[in-house]
């Protein structure tokens, strides 16, 4: 294929879901996160699975951190780096109070560059909007939740939704392109690193 | 009716995209498998030996082109026969050369052999064509129009309104009949039995520029079309029709420049019209640089003035001297005192092309204020901004000239203040010439971010001839050369779709309207 | 046409004595450059003060700018505003930053500031009932050389977590890294 036919770029992001901490310790039974992509409209999916959920996981010796590893491949591909794929976590937790409920959400853009990036992204929890509620969740231990969780990504919309951040959630992705420099991109930053 | 749902035959509307001059029918005639065998009289008449191959034979005809049958030929040679010009012509043509006669010919348009469209209706199915006249009659009533479209769907809009009017006065026709002779004949070809069916009908509406088909397209193998007469009779043979445009290399060829004149002129327009370049020879430097926050300064509200200097060969934009606004430190007791500014300054320098320009010198002088307006120095910096692309930030450590005498130093700064304590912002830059009554005490830190972006106009694409000619004449040269290119293509445009435009020419007022 | 792609997100604030915290963007360029997709003026979501004293907001942010020219680099201006539990919002800082031209990844620190309260009775009625003097012309966060008349108070800073991808502005002989 000549340089000049190429019109799509194709973009693996490989990587895993590692561990979620959280500062305070984790008091549920078991945690799980269920993840999720979100693309522009120029993307396609290649291969891979969008979404998916963990398994069950508790924390180790260290209290704070619920380790995952879990695994994310996909390939994806596009003619314009518009609309670049970000991923959304929920993490939710099972205990013999409250049943399944929500720990937060976790909103992250997959590296552009190529390479290894690890990603710690805080986990935000909506707030409910009156005292009464905030109240029943405190006791409940049940969180009020989004409908639809992409509407994160999209950045609008969100009609000034309250939120409180608690943890976060730690991933590592790895990103290789194809023919991104073919098209003019340049997502590389200089070789040398800058002193800052 | 009921004939036309028994046939496989259907009507096509094509709407024309090249003249119509260049059309070719092309006709596959093969006798029936397996159900007539050839007699003997057959094989005696000379004129049916073309089907006696059990390979189809293949008929081809241009639009409007006349071939004759044996009946005709016979009729036309003798001039006693003629009476129309038409008639008379054709004797002509007769005369002049030796025309076989084919068992399959065409009646053109001059022969007026069956009624156009138009006529059609108002005659009322007057004679026993009946295929075609149902066919017409569903083309003008019947709202399925989507069985008679089969290419251009882009013409839908065309078609529509064409079903309304199909009728109305001021639509020309233009027909043309494939037919095929099964006649009778002699040895001497004297004609012993007429006999005729049409194979194909064409209607050319030359007002609107489209092609009724009747039967449409097919194929041979999938559904031939069986030959019959007016009445229905059907005849042992089964023919294929196909419509073909002559290869008109003109209009590919157009279609090719046209394309690479689009990408030229794209690349073109790219570089030199779009994108704002730097006039040749130059290089040009933008700068943002940012004034983020100055921590650890023991005054509470602070301000921070700048100074640039430019290097020789460096030509500038007006910004030598600013000032930030007056803020007033946060005071935290884990974190350093920090006062934050977030003060963007944009600079646009350029510089000859051919040698890298010393750094920009910028000054800094963090004073600070206070309830009684006093203003006092509270520490210099400098940072020379080399002119690299890049985006970095940095710290710098401030000093402040202060009286050997710590006393005399204390006491004027408290009593008096005061800023600009240096005259000559160089001192700073060249230690050696610092003033030995004076030494300098650190204060506090400046942070700074700056990104550099640079732009030199490419050296291959610049116009090899004239150096000194700036680069706007030269974006317009490229223009008009391309643009003359342009309507060179157009022209041959135009000249390549005139006759497309001779067929629409009638029909300008719907067209507008 | 070269384009600019900002990716990446508005992570949070920090160093603000607030409870909740909300921020209005706006990215402001040149008339060379046009905004292709994204929203180029948002506001995030209100992140309540956490552990480490800093709002959360993790905004995400996509922006596709075409240019034909380097003037005018995109900048990015930050209202930084508060949300009391009565409903009630009012600016506590502004800030401007200019987006670098380094392609990959970086991590960006706004310092924010607010006007000052000028008066002894403001500052009375800011300390009991809220409020702040506000900006009438926000222009001021990114422009003008001196502005020295302008007292304001340092407020926290805002972070910003950004991807740069550039595309086709070598080809107009532009170096940037």
């Amino acid at each position: 294929m000549r340089d000049s036919e190429v019109t799509h770029f194709l973009v693996s992001i490989s990587g895993q879901i590692e561990f979620a901490s959280f500062p305070a310790g984790v008091f549920d039974e078991e945690v799980y996160v269920q993840y999720e992509f979100v693309w522009g409209p120029d993307w396609a999916v290649k291969s891979g699975l969008t979404s998916g959920v963990s398994q069950m996981a508790r924390p180790g010796s260290n209290p704070e951190t619920v380790v995952f590893n879990m695994p994310v491949e996909l390939v994806f591909s596009s003619t314009n780096v518009s609309g670049w794929p970000q991923i959304i976590l929920t993490v939710r937790a099972k205990n013999m109070m409250s049943g399944d409920s929500l720990r937060g959400y976790a909103l992250a853009l997959t590296p552009p560059t190529a390479g290894v990036r690890q990603i710690t992204s805080p986990l935000l929890r909506p707030r409910a909007a009156t005292m009464l509620g905030e109240w029943l969740a405190w006791v409940t231990g049940r969180y009020p939740e989004l409908a639809d969780p992409k509407m994160l990504a999209s950045g609008k919309d969100n009609y000034l939704l309250r939120t409180e951040s608690y943890g976060n959630i730690t991933m590592s992705l790895s990103m290789i392109s194809k023919d991104l420099r073919k098209l003019g991109y340049d997502n590389q930053p200089p070789a040398y690193k800058e002193s800052s | 009716m009921n004939d036309f749902n028994r046939s496989n035959k259907v009507t096509g509307v094509h709407w024309l995209k090249k003249p119509i001059t260049s059309l070719n029918i092309k006709l596959h005639l093969k006798p029936e498998n397996g159900i007539a065998l050839p007699n003997f009289e057959d094989f005696t008449n000379e004129s049916a030996n073309l089907v006696q191959t059990v390979d189809a034979t293949e008929f081809n005809f241009k639009w409007q082109q006349k071939t004759f049958s044996t009946w005709e030929l016979s009729r036309y040679s003798d001039i006693h026969n003629c009476i129309s010009d038409t008639e008379l012509e054709y004797h002509e043509i007769i005369k002049d050369s030796s025309i076989e006669a084919s068992k399959v010919f065409t009646y053109i348009h001059e022969d007026n052999y069956l009624p156009t469209p138009k006529t059609e209706n108002l005659r009322e199915k007057s004679d026993g064509f009946e295929g075609l006249t149902s066919c017409m009659a569903k083309l003008s009533l019947n709202g399925t129009l989507s069985r008679f479209v089969n290419e251009d769907t882009m013409s839908m809009g065309r078609l529509f309104r064409s079903e309304d009017n199909i009728a109305v006065d001021g639509d020309s026709w233009m027909s043309m009949h494939v037919v095929l002779d099964n006649s009778e004949y002699n040895e001497d070809s004297q004609l012993l039995l007429k006999q005729e069916a049409v194979l194909l009908s064409l209607h050319h509406n030359t007002t609107r520029n489209y092609v009724i088909v009747s039967p449409d397209v097919n194929t041979l193998e999938w559904n031939p079309y069986a030959v019959e007469t007016s009445t229905g009779v059907r005849w042992n043979y089964v023919y294929a029709l196909q419509l073909e445009f002559d290869r008109e290399d003109d209009v590919d060829d157009l279609e090719i420049l046209l394309k690479k004149l689009k990408k030229k002129w794209h690349s073109k327009n790219k570089h030199f019209l779009n994108f704002t370049m730097p006039s040749i020879g130059k290089k040009q430097y933008f700068i943002t640089f940012e004034i983020l926050s100055a921590k650890d300064f023991d005054a509470d509200e602070l301000y921070v003035e700048f100074f640039i200097k430019y290097p020789d060969g460096v030509t500038s934009s007006d910004v030598h001297h600013g000032r930030t606004h007056v803020t007033t430190s946060m005071r935290s007791e884990d974190e350093p005192t920090q006062a934050h500014f977030a003060q963007t300054v944009d600079l646009q320098v350029e510089a000859d092309d051919d040698h890298e320009p010393a750094p920009i010198k910028v000054f800094f002088e963090v004073i600070s204020t206070d309830w009684w307006g006093r203003h006092r120095t509270e520490g210099y910096a400098y940072l020379p901004l080399p002119l690299d692309p890049g985006h970095r930030t940095r710290v710098l450590t401030c000093v402040r000239p202060e009286e050997k005498d710590k006393v005399e130093a204390e006491s004027r700064r408290f009593f008096v203040g005061g800023c600009h304590l240096l005259k000559d912002l160089d001192v700073l830059t060249k230690p050696r010439m610092q003033n030995t009554d004076f030494h300098y005490a650190s204060s506090g830190t400046l942070h700074l971010r700056w990104s550099t972006v640079a732009q030199s106009t490419i050296a291959c694409r610049l116009p090899p001839a004239q150096p000194s000619v700036s680069s706007a004449s030269a974006v317009l040269q490229g223009a008009e050369a391309v643009l003359k290119q342009y309507r060179k293509a157009r022209a041959r445009l135009a000249a390549a779709t005139r006759d497309l435009k001779c067929h629409d020419g009638g029909g300008d007022s719907w067209v507008n309207g | 046409m070269a384009e600019l792609h900002i990716l990446g997100n508005i992570h949070g604030a920090s160093n603000f004595k607030y409870q909740s915290l909300f921020c209005r963007y706006s990215f402001q360029a040149g008339p060379n450059w046009t905004v292709v997709s994204g929203l180029p003026e948002g506001q995030t979501v209100s992140g309540q003060l956490g552990s480490s004293q800093s709002a959360v907001w993790s905004h995400p942010l996509d922006i596709h700018y075409i240019t034909k020219g380097l003037q005018g680099w995109p900048k990015l201006l930050l209202h930084v505003s508060c949300l009391d539990s009565l409903g009630r919002t009012w600016t506590v800082g502004y800030s401007c930053c200019s987006l670098p031209a380094v392609p990959g990844y970086h991590e960006i620190e706004l310092p924010c500031w607010a006007p000052s309260a000028a008066t002894l009775t403001d500052r009375i009625r800011q300390y009991f009932l809220g409020g702040s003097h506000q900006l009438l012309q926000t222009d001021i966060i990114n422009i003008g050389l001196d502005r020295l008349k302008l007292k304001t108070e340092s407020r926290g800073t805002v972070k910003l977590h950004i991807d740069i991808v550039l595309r086709n502005f070598s080809q107009f002989g532009v170096e940037y890294k």
